[in-house]
């Protein structure tokens, strides 16, 4: 993420006689953004520098994440008010609040083939197809809305066919690329349908088929409103086949081979409170600045992101895995044991999006599920720290666990 | 799960005698019968549905000031009704506080108060711990950052009734229906500890019913305090209800108890003799709830409740004190 030569990581897994466990949105980074953004923590106050002005000075790479991350630096550090952030414990009373900031990276990933087929019927009927699934994230929306867009119509007008094999074949919905994979192959495809359209509204207007757009459920002339066709009227005029267009996602213009693609940035600020004669930790106030290139479903978004936030929330405070030492038997395998996020920690969360586009497809859309994520259980660590003045190395930051490290930082052990 | 009889009486004396058969078991809220059920714990071969008896149900100021509780009130019942909220607001707030919304829709007082353990051993049908006719308590090797810190050194289980703590600082009194007869005895006295009989958890015997539970008329102030980890449906980290007379500035009364901290729902004589006969503040809370945890034996990663429980015991002792 950042532009320094000197960079040593290293990650292991440990095996155990029991099945694995594991982070399971953006696998992997959450970890390691946790490690590697408490110690830029770390690294900025022992240079008696400001966590932002040491990232300014860090983040300098050549790619799109490490100029989005600027901007999204800048601008959550005005939302969140980062010119409030104080010492650590400098509140009085067992109550101590704190603030931080972490940020992610994730790859722009476009999976391929990655295929849409968009078929119109004499009687007006528009469907899409794939054979991608929607596993909550809106990809079925997505799509219609891209078609709908490029002929005109409205995204209920257009009818969506995923989750079948038999269908035009699609990535897997993983490593948040979906979106970014398909609605290109779904507007061009469209737009090859749309074609056939055009040409037949053109004989009938006696106008050049570059002429015309699709607006309003009807085909006009471009600048002359008053001359157009009804969709349905224009489609009716279709052989008995109607029209089919089928696409391929190609790559992205101009960044092919790049590992980063330009990839997804994001910055997030936490505000905790922190009872230290309880420690019980609670996320009071999450500010969140992201990217994905063009947004496509802008409430679709911010479900998204919010999600990312809360189940940020859930493993940095609460989610917890309990073998039993001597039968490797997992101890609470059910909801009221395995403690998730609930609605009563929900915090305040302000949501700030950066639109950045740059075309490298049909839609430049990129994904956000997994970016939304990563940064979060960092944000929260740094917020504690600021709190009390305590670094965790590891996850949940429980009760007991906070307490253990209070006592030991009043015992003067390390 | 293995086939039930399944009976639905509508009178006590009818419940009684359904009651009677060999394997017959009560089913009243259900929350904790159908998680025993599914996680083969119990396998009745009869269930006593309680829902028809009319006797068990409802709330009723009593003589004298105070107010009985049918067993099947529910904890939502328990609190939101207003008598509950003004008088006895430390029970009230327990009971809103226990799990979620729709549980306590659900979950009765009776059940409650005499709900089996929690403890993730016990409620795992592979693990036949000393409570389930073992030989040993899988928690004090094992994973205990839940359990007990007092008296848990045959079981480390923790009482999981909520309301038990604040009724038990009420000094709330059950009536108990049976074969026998009625005996009306204090709540405490029906609790049994892992060195008396570590196979069950209260008094109560085969074939008898908690009919209600009374409460006296409520003297000087009192609260409920309940640690927990999320706000959203937790079981507490550690709980305290205090209930204090302090006429003239000096406490001439004092209940105290403890929840999430031993097998029982755990009353300290220790916490409540510090403060009787002086002025109930920030130093007499301290004392009080430092006395209260004095004989805690932590085990190995459970350490931190000795200090949780403190915490609750001073906060409740506090805020008792500004209520009065």
């Amino acid at each position: 993420m950042y532009a320094c030569p000197n960079f040593l990581s290293e990650q292991s897994d440990v095996f155990v006689n029991a099945g694995p466990g594991s982070p399971f949105r953006a696998p992997g980074e959450p970890l390691g953004v946790f490690a590697l953004e408490q110690v830029l923590d770390e690294l900025a106050e022992r240079l008696s520098l400001d966590p932002l002005e040491l990232r300014d000075r860090i983040d300098t790479r050549e790619d799109a994440a490490s100029r989005q991350h600027r901007v999204e630096r800048r601008i959550g550090a005005e939302r969140v008010g980062w010119a409030r952030r104080h010492a650590p414990g400098a509140d009085p009373g067992p109550l101590k609040r704190g603030m931080g900031v972490a940020q992610a990276i994730w790859p722009r990933i476009v999976a391929m083939p990655a295929s849409c087929e968009v078929e119109i019927s004499r009687e007006g009927r528009v469907e899409v197809r794939s054979a991608a699934q929607d596993i909550g994230t809106g990809t079925r929306a997505v799509l219609a809305q891209v078609v709908a867009e490029e002929l005109g119509l409205r995204p209920e007008d257009v009818a969506v066919r995923i989750g079948d094999s038999d269908l035009p074949p699609a990535p897997q919905s993983g490593g948040s690329n979906l979106t970014g994979s398909l609605t290109p192959p779904a507007r061009t495809a469209a737009r090859q349908a749309g074609e056939r359209l055009l040409a037949l509204a053109a004989q009938r207007l006696k106008v050049e088929k570059g002429a015309l757009l699709f607006k309003g459920r009807r085909i006009e002339v471009r600048g002359e409103p008053a001359r157009s066709l009804a969709f349905a009227e224009v489609a009716a005029r279709l052989g008995r086949g109607g029209v089919l267009a089928r696409a391929d996602r190609r790559e992205d213009y101009g960044f092919a081979g790049q590992g980063l693609r330009g990839a997804i940035g994001g910055v997030q600020f936490a505000e905790v409170a922190v009872d230290v004669e309880t420690g019980i930790v609670k996320v009071e106030r999450v500010v969140a600045v992201q990217d994905c290139g063009r947004p496509i479903n802008p409430l679709g978004l911010e479900n998204q992101v919010n999600g990312g936030i809360l189940q940020g929330i859930s493993w940095a405070l609460y989610e917890d895995r309990v073998l039993d030492p001597g039968s490797g038997r997992v101890l609470n395998p059910d909801l009221e044991a395995y403690k998730l996020v609930g609605a009563r920690e929900v915090p305040r969360i302000e949501l700030h999006f950066l639109e950045e586009y740059r075309a490298r497809s049909a839609t430049d859309a990129g994904g956000i599920a997994e970016p939304s994520n990563i940064a979060t259980a960092a944000a929260i660590a740094n917020a504690v720290y600021n709190a009390i003045g305590v670094r965790f190395r590891d996850l949940p930051l429980s009760p007991g666990r906070v307490l253990a490290a209070l006592s030991a930082l009043r015992e003067g052990r390390p | 799960m293995r086939a039930f009889e399944w009976c639905e009486p509508k009178t006590l004396e009818e419940a009684l005698s359904d009651l009677g058969a060999k394997g017959a078991v009560t089913k009243a809220g259900k929350i904790d019968l159908l998680d025993r059920l599914k996680r083969r714990l119990d396998a009745p071969s009869r269930l006593v549905s309680l829902r028809r008896v009319a006797e068990l149900s409802g709330v009723r100021e009593v003589e004298g000031g105070g107010l009985l509780l049918g067993a099947l009130t529910t904890l939502s019942a328990l609190a939101e009704h207003p008598l509950l909220r003004s008088r006895w607001p430390a029970l009230a707030s327990a009971a809103g506080q226990a799990a979620t919304p729709n549980v306590r829709n659900a979950a009765t007082v009776g059940g409650d108060l005499l709900q089996r353990p929690r403890c993730w051993y016990f409620r795992k049908e592979a693990f036949v711990c000393a409570r389930k006719g073992g030989d040993s308590c899988f928690a004090q090797e094992g994973r205990n950052g839940y359990h007990a810190v007092l008296g848990n050194d045959q079981c480390a289980m923790v009482h999981p009734s909520d309301v038990a703590v604040p009724l038990l600082a009420y000094r709330a009194t059950v009536t108990i229906a049976g074969p026998l007869g009625r005996r009306t005895v204090p709540l405490e006295s029906i609790y049994v500890g892992p060195d008396e009989d570590i196979t069950r958890e209260h008094r109560l015997l085969p074939g008898e019913l908690l009919v209600a539970v009374r409460l006296p008329p409520p003297g000087g102030g009192a609260s409920y305090v309940k640690l927990k980890e999320r706000e959203s449906a937790d079981w507490p980290l550690a709980s305290a209800a205090a209930v204090l007379e302090i006429p003239g500035g000096r406490c001439t009364a004092a209940s105290v108890v403890l929840g999430a901290a031993a097998p029982l729902p755990f009353r300290s004589r220790a916490a409540e003799a510090e403060l009787v006969g002086g002025p109930v503040d920030e130093a007499s809370a301290a004392r009080a709830a430092k006395a209260a945890l004095l004989e805690a034996r932590p085990l190995s990663e459970n350490a931190h409740k000795v200090q949780l429980l403190e915490v609750a015991v001073r906060r409740a002792i506090l805020f008792a004190a500004r209520a009065v």
